[in-house]
């Protein structure tokens, strides 16, 4: 241990202050680090606020928590009804538990996964939207964390199936379904998310045929998931280019039928593959939703502009933003953290094994 | 050799294939009947490998007629997908699937294929895998395997399938020495079984053992046929004789 201490502190040494100009940029670099650091500290944590009622109790060069505290209701619930919002608890109860098994060492997973096209967004109607039984709650009115985690959980899981699809159809021998999944593809990554998001809240409406009526949390989940899908496809390309054509050769030579092959041989591999690329576009795909705010909806980042509207906490909008970042980071953290140890269970090998039937 | 058409489970007709404008198999004409054991050898790049690959039609050919099992290849989506149940196949890369254990490597196809059920198709697997003599690696990984376990268990998965014919292509090239013969075993106790085969190799000594006859391939033709005592002593084509020389040159 002694020994690798010091050479550490050589190696430290050798490569920070190996020659003068390495020497002050390092110093000079520790200072900034230093400055930075201490002064987001003294705002945050030494000189912050944390109580209060208003946003007189706010001092300079501190940041006044009190204003998040005072708006978290807005931030986690967005204008849902207060007497309403053990139901957003509820709902985000049930999805947590309904992604429990999957972290769990089950077999099946695949049928959960399918069960989650049916239970998320009859959760999502029966629950938050309301109306069978329950008060209804208008779109309009939902916000903050919990709509952030509703666009990104049935965005996300919406674009899968579009994703595997457009993926699949990309690689048929077919020309006319290539073509159009070429076209898919591309179309949606080369259109910015913004400009979809405008397309299905103001451009759809008009077409859509009189009486007829989308609201609006479906036309940009669709749309979100659309656009996702088109990256999720071109990850899976990649991942389909992975496996060797002999894998294919192999299926083939058992007797299996395109579906058979894809879905027990291929697929499996592919997504092995592509664990942690997925989990990267998904954390992507959790941070565009920010862009609803252009639209007119608030999720959690949207809610800085109304919280600090207020005339009692006039000007908080810094403390909002670091906030909200604050939750973002969290909330990608987790995504990250967890694609990792689905990775690495993924690629993980029995440890031995001489078990006999 | 007169043909009875329904005598032979394997036909091939005047066979042509071009890989581009590479032209791999040229007039091939080739009758195998039920229980016979047939080695194909031949220098590398004449046509071996994909000659076997037509019969299950992972290559497909552009000329002539495949008949395997009174199915015709290359006519209907559906024959090639029944043809290929009764056509076991074994590669040179063994190409186990990596993400299944070899018990379900090999109960995958039974299952979803052949729609036995799982409890059948896992006793035949056990019975392959003592078969085969890799029992106690059922609940393994390819990966945790060596070539020639590997090997001897993509060879246990075809059998599962229950195929008519099996078909070997260049099974022990990829393998170290050592590893070869426990390969070659399995093999002969598949051929002492009666099983139809047809095997590209350059084992000589497993040729003659097994074989009913033997097939001289080069340049994309089958230049000669023979019994195996035959071939090795008094080969007709001076190719053959050649290409006899050169394998003894290096054993």
């Amino acid at each position: 241990m002694k020994p690798r201490l010091i050479r550490g502190i050589a190696v430290l040494k050798e490569n920070l202050f190996g020659s003068i100009p390495n020497a002050v940029f390092t110093l000079l670099l520790v200072w900034g680090l230093a400055v930075v650091t201490i002064g987001f500290l003294d705002w945050a944590v030494f000189n912050a606020v944390w109580r209060g009622e208003s946003r007189d109790v706010a001092v300079i060069g501190g940041a006044t928590w009190a204003y998040i505290a005072a708006k978290i209701r807005f931030y986690l619930y967005g204008f849902y009804p207060p007497d309403q919002i053990w139901r957003i608890n509820l709902y985000c109860l049930l999805i947590l538990a309904s992604l429990a098994p999957l972290v769990l060492r089950i077999k099946a997973k695949i049928w959960i996964f399918m069960s989650y096209f049916l239970v998320w967004p009859l959760l999502t109607v029966v629950l938050v939207s309301g109306g069978i039984g329950l008060t209804e709650v208008s779109s309009k009115d939902w916000g903050g964390l919990s709509l952030t985690l509703i666009l990104s959980l049935l965005g996300l899981l919406c674009s899968f199936p579009l994703g595997v699809l457009a993926a699949l159809g990309r690689r048929s021998r077919l020309p006319v379904i290539r073509g159009l999944s070429t076209a898919y593809i591309e179309f949606f990554r080369g259109i910015p998310l913004i400009t979809i998001l405008f397309m299905s809240s103001v451009v759809v409406p008009f077409f859509l045929p009189a009486g007829v009526t989308i609201d609006k949390i479906v036309r940009v989940v669709v749309g979100m998931s659309l656009f996702q899908s088109a990256y999720l496809a071109e990850v899976l390309r990649g991942g389909f280019q992975s496996v060797p054509k002999s894998q294919f050769e192999a299926a083939d030579s058992l007797g299996m039928s395109y579906f058979q092959k894809t879905a027990l041989v291929i697929m499996p591999q592919v997504l092995k593959a592509t664990i942690s690329n997925i989990g990267g576009i998904s954390i992507s795909f959790i941070k565009d939703t920010t862009l609803v705010l252009i639209i007119g909806m608030f999720d959690l980042l949207g809610m800085v502009g109304p919280t600090s509207a207020d005339t009692d906490w006039l000007g908080m909008e810094p403390e909002g933003y670091v906030f909200a970042g604050l939750v973002y980071w969290a909330i990608c953290f987790a995504v990250s953290k967890t694609t990792a140890v689905i990775e690495r269970r993924a690629h993980a090998l029995p440890v031995a094994t001489a078990r006999q039937r | 050799m007169s043909a009875v058409p329904t005598e032979f489970i394997i036909e091939m007709r005047g066979v042509n294939k071009w890989f581009d404008d590479f032209h791999v198999l040229k007039d091939i004409t080739l009758n195998v009947a039920e229980r016979e054991r047939i080695v194909v050898c031949g220098p590398s790049g004449s046509g071996k490998s994909t000659l076997i690959r037509c019969l299950n039609d992972i290559e497909g050919h552009q000329e002539g007629r495949i008949t395997v099992l009174n199915h015709e290849l290359g006519a209907d989506g559906r024959n090639t997908l029944a043809i290929r149940q009764e056509v076991g196949m074994v590669f040179q890369s063994f190409n186990l699937f990596p993400h299944l254990t070899i018990l379900d490597n090999l109960t995958l196809a039974p299952i979803w294929v052949r729609k036995v059920s799982r409890k059948e198709a896992e006793e035949r697997a056990w019975t392959y895998l003592e078969r085969v003599n890799i029992a106690e690696h059922a609940y393994k990984y390819p990966s945790q395997l060596s070539g020639g376990q590997q090997q001897r268990a993509a060879i246990a998965r075809s059998l599962c399938m229950q195929p008519r014919i099996m078909l070997f292509d260049e099974p022990t090239s990829a393998l170290d020495p050592e590893m070869v013969n426990e390969v070659l075993d399995v093999m002969v106790t598949l051929a002492e079984g009666g099983m139809t085969m047809l095997v590209v190799t350059h084992e000589m000594g497993f040729a003659r053992r097994v074989a009913d006859h033997v097939i001289f391939m080069d340049q994309g033709r089958i230049v000669e046929r023979q019994v195996p005592e035959k071939f090795f002593s008094t080969p007709e084509d001076a190719r053959t004789k050649q290409f006899l020389k050169q394998i003894h040159a290096i054993s």
